[in-house]
C-alpha cells in the first residue's frame, strides 16, 4: 500500500499538467439566458433549466437527498425527537443576538423561497436558510412558536407529502399540461415553478432540520 | 496571460490537492474533507466555464437581447451543491458507525481488523 503512494502522487500531477494544457473551449452561447426566460417565462434563467427544462435531474435530486437523510438518521439511531434535552447555556445579550440571527434568516429564506424565480435564489438556497433558523431556535432554551408546531405536527409527513406533491407536478409538467405564463416579472407567474420553488423550499427545510436535530440529539457530538 | 486562466490552473490545483488527499491520506475523516475539497474545486470550475464577466443570468426585460452568464451549467451545479451536503452527512454517520464498530479511524488497521 505505502510503495503506491508515489505512483498516486506521479499520476496526480500528470492529470493536473495535463487538464491545465488541455484546451477548454471558447464562449459560446451568450444568449442563452434570454432565450430561456421567453421559453419560460420568468426572469431567472437558472430557475427555469432547473424547474423546466431539466426537470427530471431536480425530481431525482430531491430524491436522492431525501433517501441520504434517511440513511443518515437510521444510521444516527434518531427516534424523532425534535427537542433537545441540552440548551445553549449563554448571557441575556448572546441569546437575544441568536434570536435576531434567527428572525432574520427565517425573513431571508421566505424571500428567497417565494421570489426565487424573480431574483437570485430559489427552492433549494432558501430551503437551507430556513433550516439554519430553525436549528438556531431549537437551540435555545426558550417556547418558540414556529418550531414548537412544527415538532407537535409531525415533520416528516409534511416532508414526505412535499415530495409526492413534487413529483405530481413534475409529471404534469412532464407531459406538457403547463399553466398559463402570468405577467412577467410578478410573483405568481411562470406557470408551475413558484410552487415548485416552495415545495422544494419546504422539503429542504424541513429534511436540513431534522438531520441537524438527529446530529445535535447523538451523544457523542453534544 | 488571461485572468480565466489563472483563475482555472488555482481551481484544478484545487481539485488536485483533493484527489491526493482522497488517495494518500489513511484516515477517514481527511478522506471525507478531501473528498469535499475536490467537490468545491469541481464546483468553481463549473461556475468559472458559465463566467461572462460580471453579467448575472437575470433577464430583466425581454425587449432586447442582452448577453449574460450561461445559466446551464450554474443549474447543474445548483443540484450537486445539495446532493454534495447530503452525501457528506450520510459518510460522515456512517464513518462514526465503523469508528464505533473497530475503534479506530485508520484504514489499514480497519482492513486487518476486517480479515481477523
Amino acid at each position: 500500500m505505502r510503495s503506491f503512494k508515489y505512483l498516486y502522487l506521479v499520476l496526480i500531477v500528470l492529470f493536473f499538467i495535463f487538464l491545465s494544457l488541455s484546451s477548454w473551449g471558447e464562449h459560446g452561447a451568450l444568449f442563452e439566458a434570454y432565450r430561456i426566460s421567453l421559453e419560460t417565462g420568468i426572469p431567472n434563467a437558472v430557475s427555469g433549466i432547473y424547474l423546466q427544462n431539466r426537470l427530471y435531474d431536480t425530481v431525482f435530486e430531491v430524491t436522492v437527498f431525501s433517501v441520504a437523510i434517511s440513511g443518515a438518521l437510521f444510521f444516527l439511531g434518531w427516534r424523532g425527537k425534535y427537542r433537545l434535552d441540552k440548551k445553549i447555556n449563554a448571557d441575556a445579550p448572546m441569546i437575544m443576538m441568536l434570536k435576531g440571527a434567527a428572525f432574520l434568516s427565517f425573513v431571508f429564506g421566505c424571500a428567497l423561497v417565494l421570489v426565487g424565480h424573480l431574483s437570485p435564489g430559489g427552492g433549494f438556497a432558501g430551503g437551507v436558510a430556513l433550516a439554519t433558523s430553525m436549528v438556531i431556535q431549537s437551540l435555545l432554551d426558550e417556547k418558540n412558536r414556529l418550531t414548537g408546531y412544527l415538532s407537535s405536527h409531525d415533520p416528516e409527513k409534511i416532508e414526505k407529502s412535499a415530495w409526492l406533491l413534487i413529483i405530481l407536478i413534475s409529471a404534469f409538467t412532464c407531459a406538457g399540461s403547463f399553466l398559463p405564463k402570468g405577467l412577467y416579472g410578478t410573483v405568481l407567474s411562470g406557470g408551475w415553478i413558484p410552487f415548485l420553488n416552495v415545495l422544494i423550499g419546504v422539503k429542504v427545510g424541513l429534511g436540513a432540520w431534522a438531520l441537524s436535530m438527529g446530529f445535535l440529539e447523538h451523544r457523542w457530538i453534544f | 496571460m488571461d485572468i480565466v486562466m489563472v483563475l482555472r490552473v488555482i481551481l484544478l490545483a484545487l481539485v488536485a490537492i483533493g484527489l491526493a488527499g482522497l488517495l494518500v491520506k489513511r484516515n477517514l475523516i481527511m478522506k471525507i474533507i478531501a473528498m469535499d475539497i475536490m467537490n468545491t474545486g469541481v464546483i468553481s470550475l463549473y461556475v468559472l466555464a458559465a463566467w461572462r464577466r460580471g453579467k448575472a443570468p437575470l433577464t430583466t426585460d425581454l425587449s432586447i437581447p442582452q448577453a449574460s452568464a450561461d445559466p446551464v451549467p450554474q443549474a447543474v451545479i445548483v443540484t450537486a451543491i445539495v446532493i454534495g451536503f447530503s452525501i457528506l452527512s450520510l459518510l460522515v454517520v456512517y464513518v462514526m458507525d465503523l469508528s464505533r464498530y473497530f475503534h479506530t479511524l485508520d484504514t489499514e488497521r480497519i482492513q486487518k481488523k476486517w480479515h481477523r
